[in-house]
């Protein structure tokens, strides 16, 4: 269970989580202000491109956005920074 | 991978270019300062320019009006670049 599952959803159904606060969910990383229910796209920074033969067959050039859909096993290891 | 003549190597580079071309475009359409990005679209334009000048010197025009031929019109003188096995 990745960090997301443990400290939110975890937190969210813990009947007995003994904080007084209404809720027992922490702050989220996001920046103060932003608008609930809105969706965000943190914004892509420079890395060095994969070679030209190597992003050819991978579909992109940034290893940041490689993300192959491989079902069920992706979600584990999953490439997220 | 099947084993490429040097025709099918030739066209898969120019591939390749074209490719990390149109991806250079896509990050730069929304990070037009980035002068890494820049310079990655300016180091493969080039790159991409001369395969394309060397493959078509070679093989002839990748599209119709690349055809300059004075005698023959030239697009239809060698198979289409897309043709299966050509490329």
């Amino acid at each position: 269970m990745d960090k997301f599952e443990k400290d939110i959803l975890g937190k969210i159904f813990d009947d007995d989580a003994d904080d007084v606060k209404a809720c027992p969910v922490p702050g989220t990383a996001l920046p103060k202000g932003m608008a609930l229910a809105m969706a965000y796209v943190p914004f892509q920074m420079w890395e060095t491109p994969y070679e030209d033969d190597v992003a050819f067959s991978r579909g992109t050039v940034f290893p940041c956005l490689d993300k192959p859909f491989i079902g069920e096993e992706a979600v584990k290891n999953a490439r997220t920074e | 991978m099947p084993v490429l003549n040097d025709k099918q190597k030739l066209m898969r580079k120019l591939q390749q270019s074209c490719f990390a071309l149109a991806e250079a475009n896509l990050y730069l359409d929304s990070h037009p300062t980035c002068k890494m990005g820049l310079e990655y679209f300016r180091r493969h334009k080039a790159e991409k320019e001369a395969i394309e000048k060397e493959y078509t010197e070679k093989y002839g025009p990748l599209t119709a009006v690349q055809s300059d031929g004075t005698k023959k019109w030239e697009w239809v003188a060698a198979p289409f670049p897309w043709e299966r096995g050509e490329n």
